[in-house]
């Protein structure tokens, strides 16, 4: 199945700012950090560190993504 | 507070919590007076032109603005009820914001002193550590840098 992820900030210098997956069914969101992770290795350190929210709603790491669900992946906050 | 760089200076009337506009501090005041407010306490988190000991010539901010805004929204609100505030209002800047420029603003009323500053600073420290934002700082040398000032919610 397909779903759908978006990025911010620094994680843009990482990846595209939107992009799909093709994943198995069941796959949970630490299971697609994983998968991304291992696009790009480098981005690890910002990914163990960022919150993933669905339809503006944190999700858990073991929130089972469901078919073309947009994931909006949130590196920590640096605002002020 | 320095001139805006566009003109007319736009003005935060409408109360967008999160602007691309400039933010005019005296317009926001106006609306915190509050006839039970004894004290009106005001932070404004402004852009200073060095980070790290290197000099900055602007900051970039992005942010995820729906959820930003709800965040904004729900922490103002939890703080109004904590702290007992009469009014409580917060606006964040995104995009390019020039040195001396206010990035954000914190203004909290309250019956008497204590509960205004406690509240104010309850409020920033969450916006800035929750919020979706991000602060991208750009050198006088050219190089710029993504702000990482928050490393809350490591897992």
């Amino acid at each position: 199945m397909i779903v759908n992820i978006k990025v911010f900030a620094v994680l843009k210098d990482y990846f595209e700012p939107e992009f799909t997956l093709e994943i198995n069914e069941g796959l949970k969101i630490s299971d697609i950090l994983d998968i991304i992770m291992v696009k790009s290795p480098f981005s690890s350190s910002v990914l163990f560190r960022s919150r993933v929210a669905i339809c503006e709603n944190f999700v858990s790491p073991d929130y089972i993504l469901k078919e073309n669900e947009t994931i909006f992946i949130i590196p920590p906050s640096s605002g002020g | 507070m320095k001139p805006s760089s566009s003109y007319p200076p736009p003005v935060v009337d409408n109360m967008e919590l999160v602007t691309e506009h400039p933010i005019n501090l005296c317009s926001m005041v106006a609306k915190a007076h509050h006839p039970k407010a004894g004290a009106i306490v005001l932070f404004s988190g402004e852009v200073r032109n060095h980070s790290h000991k290197r000099p900055v010539s602007h900051l970039f901010y992005e942010c995820y603005k729906p959820m930003a805004e709800k965040m904004i929204t729900k922490i103002v609100a939890e703080a109004k009820v904590k702290f007992n505030l009469h009014e409580a209002l917060c606006v964040h800047r995104v995009g390019k914001v020039q040195i001396e420029e206010t990035a954000v603003v914190v203004i909290t009323a309250s019956s008497h002193r204590n509960e205004a500053y406690e509240a104010n600073r309850y409020i920033i420290d969450r916006v800035k550590h929750e919020a979706p934002i991000w602060k991208k700082e750009f050198f006088e040398d050219g190089t710029h840098e993504w702000g990482h000032n928050c490393s809350c919610h490591a897992h």
